[in-house]
């Protein structure tokens, strides 16, 4: 079954690039920007994985984190640009954290198949 | 996905097509790099991207909205490989951040994003360059 992944990310671009990459390796791909959105987006559809910005413009995204992590067990990996963030983040119950500036699109591809088909293992 | 095979490079156009806000802020460094490079005037590079010379002087102007046919055609010239395309997008919101925290620790993030482009491509060679400098004004 083909794995699907939330991407809450409001650079436009890097959410392009993002699906781009992703849907070339057969994820079924959604994008959202806000809270509302992403829970809205949780609720009605079925999603192995959530790829997750920390600084959008509308909300905090570990407050989009923890309202994840209270209300589903879907995993979620951050995708950032501030490391210093990358502990408390996990403290709060991310599977992954992705520093922007040091991985590539390999090394985003490699932590999206890790965790979102240890999701559809279980 | 089409992917457009060159002599040294491969790269996908639907990956330049996703880059419009990048690259809307970049085209005219890009445009006159390469006329620069190419020994082209504005009418024959407009020729070369099928647009009207006017069209070209008001794109270089930031005068005018782009396509997203036109940008993806603008950087085919460029042949920019998936991960430079990546790195630019990343230095961009990496210079975000900066204007927006006013935080000049982000500066090594960016010089160790820099250091990731193979200046022995031109087009990486090009972005580096742009990116260098902005960094310094």
């Amino acid at each position: 079954m083909k794995s699907s992944v939330l991407i809450v990310e409001d650079n436009k671009d890097l959410a392009d690039f993002y699906r781009i990459i992703l849907e070339e390796q057969q994820y079924s791909v959604a994008l959202v920007e806000n809270l509302e959105d992403t829970l809205s987006h949780l609720k009605k559809n079925t999603c192995d994985l959530v790829l997750l910005d920390l600084l959008l413009e509308e909300d905090s995204g570990k407050d989009i984190l923890k309202e994840i992590k209270r209300l589903f067990t879907i995993p979620v990996v951050i995708i950032s640009n501030l490391p210093h963030e990358r502990n408390e983040c996990l403290s709060l119950g991310a599977v992954g954290f992705i520093v922007k500036s040091e991985t590539e699109p390999e090394g985003i591809l490699e932590v999206v198949k890790k965790f979102a088909s240890k999701k559809c293992l279980e | 996905m089409c992917c457009l095979i060159g002599q040294r490079h491969v790269y996908c156009i639907a990956e330049i097509g996703a880059c419009q806000y990048l690259f809307k802020i970049m085209i005219g460094y890009i445009s006159r790099h390469l006329r620069e490079k190419n020994n082209l005037t504005v009418a024959e590079l407009a020729r070369r991207l099928s647009i009207n010379r006017a069209t070209l002087f008001r794109f270089e102007k930031g005068e005018k909205n782009l396509s997203e046919e036109l940008v993806v055609r603008v950087l085919s010239e460029l042949k920019l490989k998936r991960e430079a395309i990546f790195n630019s997008l990343v230095i961009l919101e990496l210079f975000h951040l900066r204007d927006r925290f006013k935080d000049l620790g982000v500066d090594k993030q960016i010089l160790d994003v820099l250091r990731k482009f193979d200046t022995s491509d031109e087009g990486e060679q090009f972005m580096c360059t742009y990116f260098t400098t902005q960094l310094n004004n």
